[in-house]
């Protein structure tokens, strides 16, 4: 019999909760290319001519809803090391996806083939998928209403299209970079890579929805790798606090790499003869480059409205918040001054968006309000499950916009909007938490990380660390994790930053789904100081 | 095992292209196409087409259910120790020609690759039957049938969540460079896995199977195998740590 590991691994399914490895192509200089006459197939009013040829398709093959999508997909990656180009990939597809909900049921089917036989073809299979479901029906799918929007039209916060930018404008980037932190002593190996994703994304419904949105996304990384002069060592630095946005080449300028690379690669060799940190409880106060992750994993996470009711319970895993009845309105998840806002409406973070996959508006809306747990991410299916709640708050029945495909090939399901850690009302920075502090560590960057399936016991580490020391900063640690229980942790919190220090973190890479689907996320959050945290020490021997 | 006769039988799939699936001789022409096109050292091209569906249930209910038809022609050229890769999914032949022109391209600009290998003479291949029709021809019906494997007894029991995925694959892979070199083949495959929970929560199990002839899977007996380990998972006691040696 198959073991699991194997089974997985057989079925391509052993993805993690972000995995950024697994993205890159083996093959040096790759590209995918989508072909002029597509392209031209896929301009001007030709998208909206195929969706409507696709929506009435399955309409009079009895669908009571259908929405099509005809989008583009491209994605550029960048990425050297040292003195020279490793990779250049290139991707780009386009395709035409189609949903149908016959009776309560969906079905969906995608082809590449951008004619009005094919998207045809398509809707119709959509639908006799939907029918065939049918007899494995116990409760009909509901869909929230949704406003139509006719005409509508969304693009990114981006000046510069990186598309547009040539290749030797980019490798020149990245090698100066490089060129930087190999002057560093010690520092023998350095990687840098340039991520590019441009979706140009056409929807339509039977609602009378008729959308076009086009997104970027930018994302310089850079590590620095530090060797100890026995051997015996090595340390890296990444510089994580270079977020991905949703902005363009001149979000790139601004991070200013070659600038920073000889500070990252400082840090590198630093951590080769920093003190290991000793075993107990510390107060931790934990930069915004550092707080996303946690932010993602035991909040954004555990409150996916799907995951909490089983519906990833074969993949990404369920949710400690669960059921939404007994935890709505009561669960205590941090202290009276913690708000976390889910939103796909920040300037730049990855998850801004227009209109979702549903055509709905996104709202902004509070996942935990006053430190009580308050509200799920929702489609316009799930938000009907919460209409008992939503009717108690005085609350319309509305989806949150959260529905997102990461491809004309994937269907629409519940995906991650910006979740978000609020300012307090004191401007205090960082530095001022620190300051407050009498025995501590400070982390900066976000490091490996490891959480269970229900999001409820964590381990996460940082990329640099400092000991606190009657409120100043007495040197670097190395070796630093910090181990909690999700409500424990966020209760533990007892001070928070203001609105001018507030960041946005994330990544490109969240897994969830069958078939499996990758999705952007975006954090933003304020330094935050949580009280007797439990900290081990990663290099330990026994 | 019985010997594969045809490709997609587009009889009953009115909306499934009957050549979602290269043929041999299809896929052959495509890369003697490819390969007489190239002005590079060397070329490798390799085709990839097929149909992929899957059905997905969870918490005792239908979830999404889906069919993408697809094809990716990846072109290689080299130049000594430089290649580079180029891929499209575009069969039109100045698609065809403009692909290999951008993998030249490339190449010349991609830096040395120290490991780089030449291209091989025609090999003798084994044959492997891994295509099975009735893999290949699964309904969208048939498909609810495996979700009803869980889904039925789950909902009879009352006590119990059912999650699972059925996912069916039909395609083909071709490999061709030019020194004649040319191989195909193609294979199916049906990959049911599902997890079922105790609503106390005190119990899952997950039990699978996959196979590239999909009447070699018993269904049914997957889902009792799963329904079976988180009843069994949820009778057992807490260990005690201490009374272990």
């Amino acid at each position: 019999m198959t073991n699991r590991r194997e089974f997985l691994r057989q079925a391509g399914l052993s993805g993690t909760a972000l995995a950024l490895a697994s993205a890159l192509p083996r093959d040096a200089f790759a590209r995918a290319a989508v072909q002029q006459q597509d392209i031209e197939r896929f301009e001007g009013s030709a998208p909206k001519e195929l969706m409507m040829e696709a929506l009435n398709a399955a309409s009079a093959a009895g669908a009571s809803y259908a929405d099509a999508r005809i989008a583009r997909f491209r994605q550029n990656f960048v990425v050297t090391r040292e003195h020279q180009i490793i990779n250049v990939v290139d991707t780009d597809t386009i395709g035409c996806g189609v949903r149908a909900l016959v009776d309560g049921c969906w079905g969906f089917a995608a082809t590449r083939t951008l004619t009005a036989e094919a998207v045809g073809g398509a809707a119709r299979e959509a639908v006799a998928i939907a029918k065939a479901n049918r007899v494995a029906r116990d409760r009909p799918v509901e869909l929230a209403a949704s406003p139509a929007y006719p005409n509508a039209t969304w693009k990114s916060a981006c000046k510069t299209d990186p598309f547009d930018v040539p290749l030797e404008q980019k490798v020149d980037l990245l090698l100066k970079a490089n060129d930087e932190a190999m002057k560093v002593d010690k520092v023998k190996y350095v990687n840098s890579i340039l991520f590019f994703v441009k979706q140009e994304r056409n929807y339509a419904n039977t609602d009378g929805s008729v959308i076009a949105q086009t997104i970027i996304r930018s994302w310089p990384l850079f590590t620095a790798t530090a060797v100890s002069a026995d051997f015996t060592d090595f340390q890296n630095r990444q510089a994580t606090e270079v977020a991905p946005m949703g902005r363009g080449w001149e979000y790139v300028l601004d991070q200013d790499l070659a600038g920073h690379a000889r500070k990252w690669a400082e840090e590198a060799a630093e951590k080769l003869t920093a003190k290991p940190v000793e075993v107990g409880r510390y107060d931790l106060v934990i930069h915004p480059s550092a707080l996303w992750l946690p932010i993602h994993e035991s909040i954004g996470h555990p409150t996916e409205l799907d995951r909490a009711l089983g519906y990833e319970a074969n993949y990404a895993g369920t949710s400690f918040v669960a059921p939404p009845e007994e935890k709505l309105g009561t669960l205590r998840y941090g202290p009276a001054f913690m708000n976390i806002q889910g939103d796909r409406s920040q300037e730049g973070a990855i998850s801004t968006i227009g209109y979702d996959d549903d055509g709905v508006q996104p709202d902004d809306f509070l996942i935990i309000k006053n430190g009580i747990f308050n509200d799920y991410q929702t489609t316009r299916e799930q938000a009907s499950w919460l209409k008992w709640w939503y009717e108690k708050q005085g609350k319309p029945v509305r989806s949150h916009g959260c529905s997102y495909a990461d491809s004309w090939s994937s269907v629409a399901f519940q995906r991650m909007p910006n979740v978000s850690l609020l300012p307090g009302n004191e401007d205090k920075s960082y530095e001022d938490l620190i300051a407050a502090t009498d025995r501590g560590i400070a982390i900066v960057g976000d490091g490996s990380f490891s959480i269970d399936q229900q999001r409820y016991n964590g381990q996460f580490a940082g990329q640099v660390y400092y000991e606190i020391k009657g409120g100043k900063i007495a040197g670097m640690l190395k070796d630093v994790a910090y181990q909690f229980r999700t409500p424990d942790f966020w209760n533990s919190m007892d001070m928070i930053g203001g609105k001018s220090s507030y960041k946005i973190g994330g990544s490109f890479f969240d897994g969830k789904g069958q078939p499996g689907q990758v999705n952007g996320v975006s954090h933003g959050c304020v330094p935050a100081r949580f009280r007797a945290v439990n900290v081990i020490n990663t290099g330990r021997k026994s | 095992m019985t010997e594969p006769t045809r490709l997609l039988d587009a009889m009953d799939r009115a909306s499934i292209p009957a050549d979602a699936v290269l043929s041999r001789e299809a896929a052959h022409a495509l890369c003697e196409k490819m390969v007489k096109t190239s002005r590079a050292d060397s070329i490798n091209v390799t085709v990839n087409s097929g149909l992929a569906t899957n059905i997905r249930f969870a918490a005792n209910q239908m979830s999404t259910a889906g069919s993408v038809v697809d094809v990716q022609v990846a072109v290689q050229s080299s130049y000594g120790l430089k290649h580079a890769v180029v891929t499209t999914n575009d069969l039109a032949d100045d698609a065809l020609v403009r692909t290999v022109r951008e993998a030249e391209r490339l190449a010349k600009l991609a830096p040395d690759d120290p490991e780089a290998m030449p291209e091989l003479d025609p090999q003798q291949y084994m044959k492997v039957n891994a295509w099975f029709d009735q893999t290949a021809n699964a309904s969208a019906a048939e498909r609810a049938k495996v979700a009803r494997t869980a889904l039925d007894p789950a909902r009879k029991m009352g006590d119990v969540d059912a999650a699972g995925f059925l996912v069916v694959n039909a395609g083909m892979t071709a490999i061709a460079n030019q020194k004649e070199l040319f191989a195909y083949h193609r294979a199916t495959s049906a990959n049911y896995q599902l997890t079922v929970r105790t609503r106390d929560g005190t119990g899952s199990g997950w039990a699978a199977a996959d196979h590239p002839d999909w009447a070699q899977i018993d269904f049914a007996a997957v889902a009792s195998r799963a329904i079976d380990k988180g009843g069994r998972a949820s009778s057992r006691r807490r260990s005690n740590p201490a009374a272990i040696p």
